[in-house]
């Protein structure tokens, strides 16, 4: 077992998305607009649909960006729209998004955090008892 | 085809430099061999750049591990205290259900990295 006490997040979601390299940065600073802490963005080969899309088939650009990004389940939704949005995902060939669930996800968090989010969470536990 | 279920994909997100060090730990200490590192940039918000569009943009490690379910809570621990992922930009880990995974091990007396 792990030798310290592990803040574990439980109401987590990954967004995955892969798109065309070059188009990373847009859709990440989307995803930060509608309320995202951060991202990761590797690099990854696709093949597929460009196969058969512009002439020579070169209109899809053969590179791809994937983009992981954990969010809030609640704010989940939000999120995956305007990435969904930001990276003309509608249009054929230029990549596609999925959400994952996540069991649980832990990171560092500062101790005055961790004590208000335990205040808050006993306060409503107590609210809920005495109605 | 051995396929397994139950099992846990625990990915973890660490500053460059770290991954190899606890690939060696899991093999050396918890004899885990389904272990895979690749790298990434990272963007976070809050960066002292932030202001300029995207946000600083840091070379991360990414470790991937497949594990028994029944060991995963240990594992996952485990990791956390190794990739010392408790202090700040020290990095994130989280776990995901898997519904099947291929048996992979390593071909026997094969000898160590040096």
């Amino acid at each position: 077992m792990s030798k310290r006490d592990i803040t574990v997040l439980t109401d987590v979601s990954l967004i995955t998305c892969i798109v065309q390299r070059g188009i990373a940065d847009t859709i990440v600073k989307a995803a930060q607009e509608a309320g995202a802490q951060g991202a990761t963005v590797h690099y990854a080969h696709g093949e597929g649909v460009r196969e058969r899309l512009g002439i020579l088939a070169l209109a899809v650009e053969v590179d791809k960006e994937v983009i992981n990004v954990v969010v809030a389940k609640d704010q989940a939704d939000r999120i995956f729209e305007r990435m969904y949005i930001a990276g003309n995902l509608d249009t054929p060939g230029m990549g596609f998004i999925y959400l994952t669930p996540l069991e649980k996800a832990a990171t560092y968090i500062p101790r005055e955090i961790a004590e208000k989010l335990e205040q808050e969470e006993a306060e409503t536990k107590s609210a809920a008892l005495s109605n | 085809m051995m396929i397994t279920n139950n099992q846990k994909l625990i990915t973890c997100i660490l500053p460059k430099g770290i991954c190899l060090d606890v690939v060696k730990s899991l093999k050396e200490e918890k004899d885990i061999v389904t272990a895979n590192v690749n790298t990434a940039r990272g963007v976070g918000k809050l960066t002292p750049l932030a202001y300029r569009g995207v946000g600083e943009q840091t070379e991360k490690e990414v470790l991937t591990v497949a594990v028994p379910g029944e060991d995963a809570d240990e594992i996952f621990g485990f990791i956390y205290d190794e990739a010392k992922i408790d202090r700040p930009h020290g990095g994130l880990i989280y776990m995901s259900n898997l519904d099947y995974v291929s048996a992979y091990s390593l071909p026997e007396d094969l000898p160590e990295e040096e």
